[in-house]
């Protein structure tokens, strides 16, 4: 340990601090839609650098717990004083896309790798507790899911914001500015759909 | 698949999901008769489904049973059935006699699956007594809900029917079914229809399927609008999207046609199956309307997808309306038909009120419209005047300006505001967890929290009372008689200090040790006890006697119900009862995501026999208010409902009562209620708190205010002289250029269309390119001259967003940035003299800031190649070497006039190195200038002055103030009682 290094703390990145995320969120809603990109890539940058940091922690292990990263940079990016209740679901939104982009990058450079495919498999909590939780190959389901988008884009969103955002069904809803009745719906026949072609998937594959 | 395959299997999955599973068999083979990929299709979705966990179930759609028909004769209640008149999505209607007052009555009967329900059932119920309250002369009346005689013809128990005003005369799509309204009619009948919103509107009730077919002509001119609120009533949900449900009659229509009837009518919010309010009301208003005028639908296409995609993309035909509509009613029509809802800035009052005024209105906008009005009218209007769109926007302005202040006007006199403004070493500290101010209950006494004392605020005094001494108090609650104060100290002591003050009193330590654990509300009895919650997640309410002692507990989450905890107890009148909130397992993550307690419920607790029930879904922190209601937070709006002491139940549908209040994200209420009536709150404005200040600051950190008004604004850019100041300011909803003239001290917006910003000053100072949304979604380049003598031009077109970084020196070239999903952002060049874009650079770095230097041939930007953001040097265009300047990570790049200086922003630190550009770039190491709150954003959030002496930076409006405001009510219940009806 360094000299004035406390034991257990973290270094603060100073990339994604250094932007006012807040700001981005808001610019973005007032219709600056290229503060979308510069958010997304400062999201995307926080997540990879506690993705890391996470499985530098816990090299045995080498799980990854998308959903507590996505929890975890929300409350580490955005100032909460200062936070319109709408830029909250917007947050998700694009966090969730972000933790997929991020998993898929990984699974990918790691396949090219030829090395194990530990990165490419994610332990997805759909948020029903009763049951343990779904053990997905992250490139299958980015398939499928990038198939469902092709024909019901709010559905796949749906499944983005539960699956890599870990939002509820209630605050996916909201953030997508759908009544909790619809949600339900809407993440049955999702559900049901994915998991389908996700055995079809697994067919592929043997 | 495509979409309307896939809408194909979705239905015939949610269909076969809804039967028991002995069911589904036969149910599919007749569904997918004949077509087997569909059938395999479903059947695996349907065993995906069992394998994987199960999903809450969902009620079974009522509207595919029918009802059985009343014969004539048939009696139900006092009425006697004549005949049928209509059916539509809420069953069949008939005419009826009303033997006791002799008079006719519609009876309409609902559907058999609506009354098997009884949830459903007492929901409806309890709606239609309140839509029964509605009493006015254009509102079809309600006058009550009857159940028939089951040995009286009906052959069947329990039918329910409800009991309408009948209304003679013909709809109003039967009317337009002939051609447009000559305009004068059609204003006549709009009129009465707004009269009808704003009655109904002022109680709270949204019409949600107002439509031709549900407004009647009578014979003698009289307008009444039938149907008022049953499409929610019918549907018990806040979505109210499910067109089958649609209440209104039809007489021999499909149920297609009933509901592309309705769908042509659906706010775009509704047809995305979004929340509605009585926004909603208003764009079927103003679809009403623009087809009376012009005969022919807002909306319209050959089936449900055509008609709803138009609802939610295109603009109605505005040609078709006539030209001698006058412009209020243009604008009237156009604000009603706003797509975005929080645009839509309309209450029915206005509309009344430019319906009652048109012809003085129209004289308004004549005169304040000058010469130079209205282009964009005048071309709907085929009239040959030339308008300009700036001075249309002026016109629009006045007008709705003058109705907003018209419908702004006191309404309910006695209810009086006051702000109190906290300060210094008695101002008011927000916790964020529990409830930071308490009410006497006589409303003399404010008590809120400050550092680390309380404070007591007599509303007739200016200075509170300082209770110290305390330790860290929160969650602050008052004793019946308003003797004592009520607090936690830390997170494990219950105490008590006497209102006039003195040493403090621990009551108890609350139920464990964990560290983690901490209070959750607390309530002060009129028999001497105290019930108070924790987050301990053993337990729910405890209680302790106010005199001291060893807590008891009273409840424990039930973990089987899928309760996560019970917090915020409030006493009801008497002691025997506490309102508390349940919150949801495995939804903790609720309160990061919306910041309300949606899957909370507020419940009852019995003390003496220690059950409970709930109450209201979907809300937090309830207060019983004498008035007979409840009040509750949800989000950060208060809802109320009427509540019945005796029998401990809601009653009615919950109403917001009260906007843009502190809620915490574990679902205290920021508010308090005394028993006089008098309210205090911690207001909560989202994105108005957000407000920032421009400000220009010195080398040595010495700040000199501009007087530029507060507001949202970002990426401020000084003009070649230094003279004036161009700005992105921000509004909750848009965004538009603003230039400030030190010299001359005026502020002018310079962008009116769609959302304008980052603003790039052009070399000669004469013009500014920003990017601009105006055409569509996606921002391209346009530019404008400063002083305002030509309209916007466009610079660029294309799919990607593009923004305007900087002009060559010579101002012949402008370079932008366009960001494609695949490459990021790319630079391109735009020559000014033939507006031709060529692709400059290729950048590896996919983020925003980058300056060219003031000789034009080097490129500072912003790079995060190294994994950390730094600032960087390249030539440009290149190829050459590159330098990083910053050295503990950097954005925000910006030149010094001079060449000589670059600065850098380094989180809240401004930073400079020295740099020579000739014979070759060279930098020395940067150092700090100064360090200060002032906000970063992207692209560089701050400028330099022409002599390098001084920045233009944006700082976050006096935060401290804003957060120290507490908002007083009196005779707040006045408000209630009209906004929520308790009988």
């Amino acid at each position: 340990m360094r000299p004035g290094e406390q034991d257990g703390a973290v270094p603060r990145p100073v990339t994604a601090s250094s932007h006012d995320v807040t700001a981005l969120l808001q610019a973005w809603t007032g219709g600056d839609t290229a503060a979308l990109d510069q958010l997304m890539a400062v999201v995307y940058r926080e997540l990879r650098d506690r993705a890391a940091r996470q499985l530098r922690r816990e090299r045995r292990g080498h799980s990854l717990q998308p959903t507590a990263l996505v929890h975890e940079a929300y409350i580490r990016l955005v100032d909460q004083r200062r936070m319109v209740w709408q830029n909250r679901g917007q947050f998700f939104g694009v966090a969730s896309q972000m933790m997929r982009r991020l998993l898929v990058d990984r699974a990918r450079a790691h396949r090219m790798a030829k090395r194990s495919g530990q990165w490419a498999r994610v332990t997805l909590d759909d948020g029903v507790r009763a049951t343990p939780p779904l053990d997905v190959d992250v490139l299958a389901l980015d398939t499928v899911l990038t198939r469902l988008a092709a024909f019901d884009p709010r559905r796949s969103q749906l499944v983005e914001l539960r699956f890599f955002g870990g939002l509820s069904l209630a605050e996916a809803g909201e953030a997508l500015g759908i009544s909790m009745a619809t949600a339900e719906r809407d993440w049955q026949a999702a559900r049901a759909w994915l998991l389908k072609e996700l055995r079809g998937e697994r067919r592929h594959d043997a | 698949m495509t979409p309307e395959r896939w809408r194909q299997v979705t239905q015939a999955f949610h269909a076969a999901l809804a039967r028991e599973a002995s069911a589904r068999t036969s149910y599919l083979d007749q569904a997918c008769a004949g077509d087997r990929p569909l059938r395999e299709e479903i059947d695996a979705m349907l065993s995906a489904h069992a394998d994987g966990a199960p999903v809450p179930a969902i009620p079974v759609d009522a509207s595919l049973t029918h009802t059985p028909r009343l014969l004539s004769g048939t009696v139900i209640g006092p009425y006697r059935v004549t005949e049928l008149i209509g059916a539509g999505g809420m069953g069949e209607v008939y005419r009826a006699r009303d033997t006791k007052l002799g008079r006719d009555v519609a009876v309409k009967v609902l559907p058999a699956a609506f009354t098997s329900d009884a949830d459903r059932l007492a929901r409806f119920e309890r709606e239609a007594r309140v839509l029964a309250t509605l009493n006015h002369p254009h509102i079809g009346a309600i006058y009550g809900l009857e159940e028939a005689d089951a040995s009286a013809g009906s052959g069947q128990a329990g039918v329910r029917a409800l009991v309408l005003e009948l209304v003679e005369g013909e709809t109003l799509a039967e009317r337009l079914a002939v051609g447009p309204l000559p305009i004068q009619e059609a204003l006549t009948v709009a009129r009465q229809i707004a009269d009808a919103l704003e009655a109904a509107h002022e109680k709270g009730i949204v019409h949600r399927d107002l439509k031709p077919g549900n407004i009647k002509i009578t014979p003698d001119g009289a307008v009444k609008v039938l149907d008022f609120g049953l499409a929610k009533a019918a549907a018990g949900d806040a979505s109210g999207s499910d067109l089958s449900q649609s209440p209104s009659i039809s007489i021999g229509g499909t149920r297609e046609g009933v509901i592309l009837g309705t769908a042509a009518y659906m706010s775009p919010e509704q047809a995305r199956g979004q929340q509605i309010d009585k926004r909603t009301d208003m764009w079927a208003f103003g679809c009403v309307l623009y087809e009376m005028l012009t005969g022919k639908r807002a909306f319209d296409g050959e089936d449900l997808t055509e008609v709803l995609g138009a609802v939610v993309r295109l603009d109605p035909d505005w040609d078709a309306v006539p030209p001698d509509v006058a412009l209020p009613v243009r604008t009237l029509l156009r604000i009603c038909l706003t797509k975005d809802p929080r645009k839509r800035k309309i209450e029915a009052t206005t509309a009344l009120f430019v319906l009652d005024n048109t012809a003085s209105l129209a004289d308004i906008s004549v005169s304040h419209g000058a010469t130079d009005a209205r282009r964009e009218w005048a071309r709907s209007s085929r009239r040959n005047v030339v308008l300009s769109n700036a001075a249309a926007v002026v016109v629009t302005g006045a007008i709705v300006g003058a109705a907003v202040w018209w419908t702004m006007r006191p309404a309910s006199p006695g209810v009086f505001r006051t702000e109190v403004t906290t300060s210094g070493a008695t101002a008011l500290t927000i916790g964020g967890v529990d409830r930071d101010l308490a009410i006497t209950p006589d409303g003399s006494r404010i008590i809120y929290r400050g550092a680390n004392q309380l404070l007591v605020r007599a509303l007739e005094q200016l200075e509170p009372d300082v209770l110290s001494g305390l330790g860290a108090p929160r969650g602050v609650f008052v004793s019946p008689d308003g003797q004592w104060v009520g607090f936690f100290d830390g997170n494990s002591l219950l105490k008590k200090v006497a209102m006039a003050g003195g040493p403090p009193l621990t009551i108890t330590r609350t139920d464990g040790s964990s560290p983690a654990e901490a209070p959750r509300g607390a309530t002060w009895g009129p028999d001497g006890t105290i019930v108070y919650a924790t987050n301990a997640p053993a337990t729910g309410l405890l209680r302790v006697s106010a005199a001291g002692g060893d807590p008891t507990v009273l409840t424990k989450p039930n973990r089987e119900r899928g309760e996560s905890d019970h917090l915020w107890p409030e006493f009801l009148p008497g002691g025997q009862a506490a309102l508390f909130t349940i919150t949801a397992a495995g939804l903790d993550t609720i309160t990061a995501a919306t910041g309300g307690l949606d899957n909370a419920q507020i419940a009852v607790l019995e003390l003496e026999t220690g059950t409970y029930k709930v109450l209201v879904r979907g809300g937090s922190h309830a207060h019983y208010v004498p008035t007979g209601h409840l009040v509750y937070g949800a989000g950060d709006k208060l809802r109320a409902v009427a509540f019945d002491l005796d029998r401990l139940e809601a009653v009615g549908t919950p109403v917001t009562v009260l906007e843009h209040v502190a809620t915490t994200a574990q679902g205290a209420v920021d508010a308090a209620i005394a028993a006089n009536g008098t309210m205090a709150y911690i207001p909560w404005r989202g994105a108005q708190a957000q407000e920032t200040v421009v400000v220009w600051v010195d080398r040595q950190l010495r700040e000199e205010p501009t007087k530029i008004p507060p507001g949202l604004y970002l990426h401020p850019r000084l003009s070649p002289d230094g003279q004036k100041v161009a700005l992105s300011a921000f509004r909750a909803d848009g965004s538009d250029v603003w230039v400030y003239d030190f010299r001359r001290a005026t502020f002018t917006r310079l962008t009116f269309e769609g959302n304008n910003n980052r603003p790039v000053w052009t070399p000669d100072g004469a013009r500014i390119a920003f990017s601009s949304s105006r055409a569509g979604v996606t921002p391209n380049i346009y530019w404008l001259p400063v002083d305002g003598s030509a309209a916007a031009e466009r610079l660029t077109t294309g799919p990607f967003n593009q923004v305007p970084e900087g002009w060559a020196p010579d101002g012949k070239t402008l370079m932008f940035s366009e960001f494609r999903p695949d490459s990021g952002w790319d630079i391109w060049t735009l020559s000014a003299a033939d507006r031709k874009p060529q692709l400059f650079l290729r950048t590896p770095f996919n983020d925003g800031g980058r300056a060219f230097s003031p000789d034009g041939r080097w490129l500072a930007y912003y790079s995060d190649e190294s994994g950390r953001g730094e600032v960087q040097v390249r030539p440009f265009p290149g190829p050459g070497p590159k330098w990083q300047i910053s050295t503990e990570g950097g954005a925000e790049p910006v030149w010094a006039p001079s060449g000589r200086e670059l600065f850098y922003r380094s989180e809240n630190r401004l930073m400079v190195a020295d740099v020579q550009l000739v014979p070759a770039f060279s930098a020395r190491a940067p150092r700090l200038l100064f360090e200060g709150e002032y906000k970063t954003s992207l692209p560089a959030n701050f400028d330099v002055s022409p002599d390098g002496r001084r920045f233009i930076m944006i700082k976050p409006a006096a935060t401290a103030d804003a957060r120290s405001r507490l908002v007083v009510v009196q005779n707040w219940t006045e408000e209630l009682k009209r906004l929520v009806p308790t009988k």
